[in-house]
């Protein structure tokens, strides 16, 4: 029996030392990264960053660091891209927000698009500044609080023989109100992320076609940095892309990056 | 006989008819009849005893006067003996336009067939006030105005300005005037009445002047030629000497100022044309002026905008003029340009600073070379035009094939300043680490406070179940504990204290104990004698003592003793 025990904590402290030994790799690997940067050698800087994603561990600093890196890189469409990326992981990251506005500044293709109902303008900023994880939470807390805060109403009500039916309805409403709100703004985004794919266009110039063909006909033009949404995929040849919803076309699978794989 | 008395009758009624006739009569006089072209006179028309009369009367006076003021009129009626009079007055405000010896002509009104005449009069007017006023032999006015032009030769678009100066010997309270927005050949840039105006003291034939700024004009001619400025009368509003007055005298009990109308007078002002050479970068821009003149960058982008500043700053006719067009070289877009201004009128003239922005789009790449910017401007100090060019440095356009590679690094320090700001430094570490397959809706750690608020669902619906179950079985427990409570009671009565509180303590006990163990008083025979005993006791607390109240105690516990063991 001893021996299984002492044999389980030595099993336990080697993969924990590992574990420590790898997290210890990958910190050296993102200084590296940085250093690279710094050194203004952006190229090295893109290798080991993209050595760290082929990981399969992200984070949205590596993310962010990737999109610097090809920003410096001259790689416009690619640092709009892991900016993006770095967005889905921290949606209220202000760096993030600042470098994808200076991006757009150099961006050719630019839509203005009318000023949207003051309050679906917030309900989409709220959306926007919400990370799934941080939503699902905030749902959770408030369903917690409500119902503690209904709990303790109730039991005020039968030690003190009072009647406290207005602050109930009053409570109940406003945390439900909340809980909704939240509710359909947590939905939303999770059905947007499973149902819709975006992508950036990485070429400095690139032809949207009518079909998935060399010589179909040219709807329209688009360029570096773009961002599209993914309809469709033919194999790792053509997708289907849309352009603010209205303009729809294929364009070679090479020419984009999505930012969610 | 018949016919003499019909003659009486007629002699009669014509003498009555004349004699009703008598009274009436209608009559023009004027306030003053020597007076100066700045002063204000009413001419008043009288009609007594005249039905119908006129309310507004055809003056006929336009060549030499100017009405400023009326109709007004007035009715007044009278008793005297028995006898009614009533007056009409109509009068009308004038000041003349003519100096020397003026006549009002007489009035002819025709009323109900009957025709009344005025008769005419002869008015005496000079030509200014202040002429009068430094004439010793004249009497000096306690007060008059004079009309200041900054210059009295201007060229047609140069702002000039008009000060009305109040001399006054009397306690001046307020004044009033009415504005001036239009005058012909001229725009009205401003009329200002001061409301705290500088005021000096002058001696004037030995009498004491207050001057005084009360107004001023700022005009700028349309049109060249000699041009007659016109009389601007005011309201001034003086302090009534101290003589001692009555209720009797001002109706309105308080009131110590009079209201003295007053004109300044008339100036003419030369108004010189522009002379013909002026190019075609004039635009009507009179004063003295420089010129700035900035590009926003000196390398964009293909279709990007860049902005062409210039900016004038100088004194002159700043609000009258546009900027003249400018030639642009092909392969830009030009918006109108967006004017800012930032001037002031002051004095005479309009200074600070006036800007325009052209919004230039790029078109094409290339390198372009532009124009100078010229701006003409009329000098009256030099009395020529002047031309003010300013160069402006060549716009390079990249066109996006250009940009290939680091977007950094095709462009210089300055260059990168074009693009205003740049992005932020990189993250030195890392946050939270998570797989890349990483799905928030699968993971178990943001949906732990959901488990825990079902955890407290479960707690509240369990501490639920055990309320009700306690609230069913509370009968049962207080049977059971019925003796327990009543025996606790019991020994916590304090002997000591007021016996009518002992009292209520025991009866409290004793129906307590009844109730948990759910008796009544039929149970047992003692029961209703110790609640009458209590019941008479509280009605005949005199009669209560310590004693009687630890024998009824003593009863009370004897009888749950023995009810305990039935």
């Amino acid at each position: 029996m001893k021996r299984v025990i002492t044999m389980s904590i030595v099993l336990l402290l080697c993969l924990g030392s590992l574990t420590l030994a790898a997290d210890v790799d990958r910190d050296q690997l993102f200084k590296q990264g940085v250093s690279a940067y710094v050194g203004e050698d952006y190229q090295h800087a893109i290798a080991i960053f993209h050595q760290l994603e082929e990981s399969k561990e992200v984070s949205w600093e590596l993310y962010y660091n990737l999109g610097n890196s090809y920003y410096r890189n001259g790689e416009l469409g690619n640092a709009i891209r892991y900016w993006e990326k770095a967005k889905i992981l921290a949606p209220s990251g202000s760096d993030i927000d600042h470098n994808l506005l200076i991006a757009e500044k150099h961006l050719i293709d630019k839509v203005v698009l009318p000023d949207m109902f003051p309050l679906f303008k917030w309900y989409k900023q709220m959306q926007r500044q919400l990370s799934l994880s941080v939503s699902i939470q905030l749902i959770g807390a408030l369903f917690l609080i409500l119902i503690l805060v209904l709990g303790f109403i109730g039991r005020a009500s039968r030690r003190k023989s009072k009647n406290h039916k207005a602050t109930y309805i009053t409570v109940l409403s406003v945390f439900l109100v909340l809980i909704i709100l939240f509710t359909s703004i947590t939905i939303d985004t999770a059905q947007r992320r499973k149902n819709e794919k975006y992508a950036i266009i990485l070429e400095r110039s690139v032809e949207i076609l009518s079909e998935p063909t060399e010589d179909a006909i040219v709807l329209f033009i688009l360029h570096e940095g773009s961002k599209v949404r993914v309809n469709k995929n033919i194999e790792d040849l053509w997708s289907n892309i849309s352009y603010f919803d209205d303009k729809v076309g294929w364009i070679s699978r090479s020419a984009i990056g999505e930012i969610e794989e | 006989m018949v016919k003499i008395r019909s003659k009486i009758v007629l002699i009669s009624v014509i003498f009555l008819f004349s004699a009703l006739l008598w009274g009436q009569r209608v009559s023009c006089t004027l306030s003053k009849t020597q007076f100066s072209m700045q002063e204000q006179i009413q001419i008043t028309f009288t009609f007594e005893d005249i039905k119908n009369s006129p309310r507004s009367v055809d003056l006929k006076l336009h060549d030499a006067f100017s009405v400023i003021g009326g109709p007004y009129s007035s009715t007044n009626y009278s008793w005297v003996n028995g006898k009614s009079t009533s007056t009409n007055k109509v009068s009308y405000d004038i000041i003349a336009k003519k100096s020397g010896k003026l006549l009002v002509p007489a009035y002819v009104f025709k009323i109900k067939n009957q025709v009344y005449k005025t008769k005419p009069i002869v008015l005496m007017v000079s030509k200014s006030a202040k002429i009068d006023a430094l004439d010793p032999s004249s009497d000096m006015p306690t007060m008059f105005m004079e009309t200041v032009l900054d210059k009295n030769t201007v060229y047609q678009g140069e702002t000039f300005s008009l000060n009305y100066l109040l001399y006054t010997a009397e306690n001046v309270v307020n004044y009033t005037t009415a504005p001036l927005n239009t005058l012909d050949g001229f725009i009205v840039d401003k009329f200002d009445l001061s409301n705290s105006p500088k005021s000096s003291k002058k001696v004037i034939n030995g009498k004491e002047y207050l001057i005084a700024g009360i107004a001023s004009l700022t005009l700028t001619p349309t049109q060249s030629g000699e041009f007659v400025l016109p009389q601007k009368p005011f309201r001034i509003s003086v302090k009534r000497s101290g003589q001692s007055r009555t209720v009797f005298d001002d109706p309105f009990f308080g009131r110590n100022t009079k209201d003295i109308n007053i004109v300044a007078p008339s100036d003419t002002i030369m108004v010189l044309p522009l002379p013909s050479s002026a190019g075609s970068a004039f635009t009507g821009a009179i004063g003295e002026f420089s010129m700035k003149v900035s590009l926003d960058s000196s390398i964009i982008q293909e279709n990007q905008a860049t902005a062409l500043h210039v900016e004038l700053t100088g004194k002159g006719n700043l609000e009258h003029f546009a900027f003249p067009e400018q030639n642009f070289p092909e392969g830009f877009e030009v918006f109108e340009p967006k004017v800012k201004n930032n001037f002031k009128l002051k004095n005479e003239d309009y200074s600070g600073k006036r800007s325009w922005e052209y919004v230039l789009i790029a078109s094409k790449p290339g390198t372009f070379h532009f124009d100078d910017i010229s701006f003409t401007y009329f000098s009256p100090e030099n009395e020529k035009f002047i031309t003010l060019r300013s160069p402006v440095k060549d716009l390079r356009v990249i066109s996006h094939n250009e940009l290939e590679g680091d977007y950094t690094s095709a462009l210089s320090p300055d260059e990168v300043r074009l693009l205003s700001k740049d992005i932020r430094f990189i993250q030195m570490g890392e946050g939270n680490i998570f797989d890349s397959s990483y799905d928030p809706v699968k993971d178990q750690k943001n949906w732990i406070i959901y488990y825990i608020a079902i955890l407290f669902v479960f707690f509240f619906i369990v501490l639920e179940i055990i309320w009700k179950i306690r609230m069913s079985n509370m009968k049962q427990i207080r049977y059971k504990n019925a003796l327990k409570t009543a025996l606790n009671k019991f020994q916590k009565i304090i002997d000591d204290q007021d016996a009518e509180l002992v009292l209520l303590e025991i009866e409290a006990a004793f129906v307590d104990y009844l109730r948990d163990k759910q008796l009544k008083n039929n149970v047992h025979a003692d029961i209703s004698g110790i609640m009458k005993t209590i019941e008479t006791y509280k009605y005949a607390p005199g009669m209560l003592s310590h004693v009687q109240l630890n024998l009824l105690k003593d009863q009370a516990l004897a009888l749950i003793e023995d009810i305990e063991k039935i």
